[in-house]
């Protein structure tokens, strides 16, 4: 399998670096860092967006072997689409969850990971005189994570599904057991487009 | 294999800003015990905006041209907020908080032990939303408030917070006057009532409807051996009627005791005589009930009507008639929480934004009558919306999924409007909306591991929800402490909700708990 074509099968990455000017510090800025800098991460990630190696969107494809894929499409007839990522559980001795055709890409800049010290809470149960929640000593460190602001959607979409195989099968397919392969699909989503996401979503140890 | 598992997986690059790592200290490490994760959703705003989602997989009902398979309905999901409380409708963006420090959603793990309905040897997971004590935040009890308060307090003519005390206070003295006049009735005497109708039932009543049980049963053996002898007898008559006059020929020797028409003849008689017995004693049960009088010539039908108006008014009978257990006490409760709500609200205070969530859904769909496709819309907007007191416990026996999931939602209001970019003004939008107010939905699924919520997967590939286990061994415990479901709209309007004529009045669906419940998915 050639390098060029792991690229071409897997989803395509790329990170945003922003480089600014690097300028020494004073002693006195560096003793006021506490080492809390936190994460910065920008990304943009793409499944399947050729395609797996299982499966191919019509008949005559082969894998890196030489060996013919099995035919699924994920589109329709007469658009042949090439199937996202599948995933399976088996949460009890019956059947499978499965997440299916999990494809498409997206991609958002911005979203940090640090921790932050706050020093008080509003508690909702207790009242001041004049009716307000009270302020109260909190004085714990969270793990806070900024949401990015802006998700940036690119043909990004899956299916929700239960089944009776953990692997696809085609249509007729009999298993081990004797059952016929039957997938009941719940409900796909398909997204395209920006959504925003802002806020900071705080982590913390509670008693 | 590898390469091919190797290709499905993606990669990360992200930028890292190494920190320090600073050891902990003892003291540090012994306040961290690692019992839950807080989460906190701080100035949270969740939009698609201008993002197309497409729900696919969704068939309708009208055959594909001869093909089984439904036709594809298309729904567009065009709108999708979560934000704060204010956004009119998801158009302002206006930051949301979801829990909060002192109050966060948790993710626990727990000891079966912490609950008395599941057992000690099994550990569970709990995602818990924010839990308040005080009656202006706690959702629960402000909902209650709310049922009672019926408009949505701060809009226009819905300023006096005791409106709801006054209607709860209503309520009960209501409960109470019916609970008295039966006491005033019986002389306080509840529990003679109790033993009295005991022992007129056991003494009059039930060896009676023995008798009619008795007579039942005669009926249809003997409709049985007519029918049969009207089969017999050639079937020149309608089943039931005897044969008469000309069907008996000359002198009615035709339907004399030996024959065929005479057999039947007999059997008709016999069948209504056994009618005629039930009929008697049906008669004789229903005088019974109306003529077996107490002391004081009470009938009996009319003590057992009071006796359960009694028994739902204060649950338990008993010798001190404390009423301890009925409507009255439950509503007596009620309205402490209601009066506290009502007293925080008039000093001035204000409970926390809520949040405001909405989703508008455009589906096509393939109208047979009119062979076009045509577009039906959805919009639901909640507003105002808070979920403390929620819950979900997941834990595994025997291999199984098993779940306990209690969902508190209240809105200030949740409308649904169907009518899409047709209604371009105000009023026709409002004509196709109904509107709810103070909406409280708290659903309780699952008891423990007496009743757990199950889901789980068949052999065949359906998906399968069920929610069963209660039988005569615990059926006690489950009634005793099982939570219940409930359902209040404080005011329910179809189209312009300014218009008091369209108001259909308020919904409450009290105390309800499922048995039994299953669910299966089926491929079509």
């Amino acid at each position: 399998m050639t390098i060029r074509k792991i690229t071409a099968l897997l989803g395509l990455m790329s990170s945003v670096s922003a480089f600014a000017e690097l300028a020494p510090m004073e002693e006195a800025e560096m003793e006021s860092v506490t080492g809390q800098g936190g994460v910065y991460l920008s990304g943009e990630l793409a499944f399947n967006k050729e395609g797996g190696p299982l499966w191919g969107a019509t008949s005559g494809q082969f894998d890196e072997f030489g060996t013919e894929k099995q035919v699924r499409n994920c589109g329709t007839v007469s658009e042949p689409g090439e199937c996202g990522i599948r995933i399976a559980a088996q949460l009890d001795q019956g059947g499978w969850y499965v997440l299916d055709d999990l494809s498409g890409g997206f991609s958002f800049e911005g979203l940090t990971l640090r921790t932050s010290f706050r020093e008080t809470a509003l508690d909702y149960d207790v009242r001041d005189a004049s009716g307000n929640p009270v302020v109260e000593a909190f004085n714990k460190e969270v793990v806070e994570i900024g949401l990015p602001k802006t998700v940036s959607l690119n043909n990004f979409k899956f299916t929700l599904a239960v089944a009776n195989s953990g692997e696809w099968k085609p249509n007729g397919t009999v298993l081990a057991d004797g059952n016929t392969f039957q997938q009941t699909n719940l409900f796909g989503i398909q997204m395209n487009g920006d959504i925003t996401l802002k806020g900071n979503l705080l982590l913390f140890p509670v008693n | 294999m590898n390469k091919k598992i190797l290709c499905t997986f993606l990669v990360i690059a992200p930028i890292f800003a190494n920190a320090d790592l600073v050891a902990l200290d003892d003291a540090v490490l012994s306040n961290a015990t690692g019992e839950g994760l807080g989460i906190v959703l701080e100035d949270f705003v969740f939009n698609v905006d201008d993002a197309v989602t497409t729900v696919t997989g969704i068939k309708s009902s009208s055959p594909d041209g001869g093909v089984t398979d439904g036709r594809d309905v298309t729904v567009d999901w065009t709108e999708f907020y979560v934000m704060g409380e204010g956004s009119q409708n998801g158009t302002v963006e206006t930051p949301g908080q979801i829990g909060s420090l002192a109050h966060p959603w948790v993710l626990e793990t727990l000891p079966g032990s912490a609950f008395a309905s599941i057992g000690d040897d099994i550990a569970l997971l709990q995602l818990r939303s924010g839990e308040y004590t005080y009656a202006l935040e706690n959702t629960d009890k402000y909902a209650k408030w709310a049922r009672y308060q019926e408009c949505v307090y701060g809009q226009s003519g819905c300023t006096n917070a005791n409106d709801s005390v006054a209607a709860i206070d209503a309520v009960v003295s209501r409960l109470t006057s019916d609970k008295n006049a039966l006491e005033g009735y019986y002389s306080g005497q509840m529990v003679n009532l109790e033993t009295g109708i005991n022992s007129d039932i056991a003494a009059q009543i039930t060896p009676q409807e023995q008798v009619v049980a008795t007579q039942q049963a005669d009926i249809a053996p003997a409709y049985d051996t007519m029918e049969t002898a009207w089969t017999a007898s050639g079937e020149g008559v309608v089943l039931g009627q005897k044969y008469e006059g000309s069907d008996c020929g000359f002198l009615g020797i035709g339907c004399g005791s030996g024959t065929a028409k005479g057999q039947y003849n007999a059997t008709v008689d016999d069948y209504l005589a056994e009618v005629d017995d039930y009929n008697v004693a049906e008669r004789e049960l229903a005088r019974r009930y109306q003529e077996t009088l107490d002391s004081n010539g009470n009938s009996l039908i009319k003590r057992l009507r009071d006796y359960e108006s009694y028994r739902s008014l204060c649950g338990d009978v008993e010798a001190s008639n404390s009423c301890a257990n009925g409507l009255v006490a439950i509503r007596e409760g009620d309205r402490e929480d209601v009066n506290s709500v009502a007293v925080q609200l008039s000093a001035g205070y204000s409970r926390r934004a809520g949040l405001d969530i909405g989703s508008k859904f455009k589906f096509t769909v393939y109208d047979e009558d009119k062979g076009a496709y045509r577009e039906d819309f959805m919009d639901i907007d909640m507003k105002g919306v808070t979920l403390d007191g929620s819950y979900m416990k997941l834990w595994s026996r025997d291999n199984e999924l098993n779940a306990e999931i209690r969902l508190n939602l209240y809105a200030k209001e949740l409308n649904i409007g169907t009518c899409g970019s047709a209604c371009n003004t105000q009023a026709l939008q409002d004509s196709a909306t109904l509107f709810m107010d103070n909406f409280y939905l708290s659903l309780s699924l699952g008891y423990g591991e007496v009743q757990p919520l199950k889901f789980s997967v068949t052999a065949d590939g359906n998906f399968q929800l069920e929610l069963s286990g209660v039988d005569g061994t615990n059926y006690e415990d489950f009634y005793d402490n099982a939570q219940k479901s409930y359902l209040y709209v404080g005011n329910i309007q179809l189209g312009n909700a300014t218009a008091a004529a369209n108001s259909l009045g308020s919904l409450t669906v009290d105390g309800l708990r499922a048995t039994y419940l299953k669910v299966t998915s089926h491929d079509l």
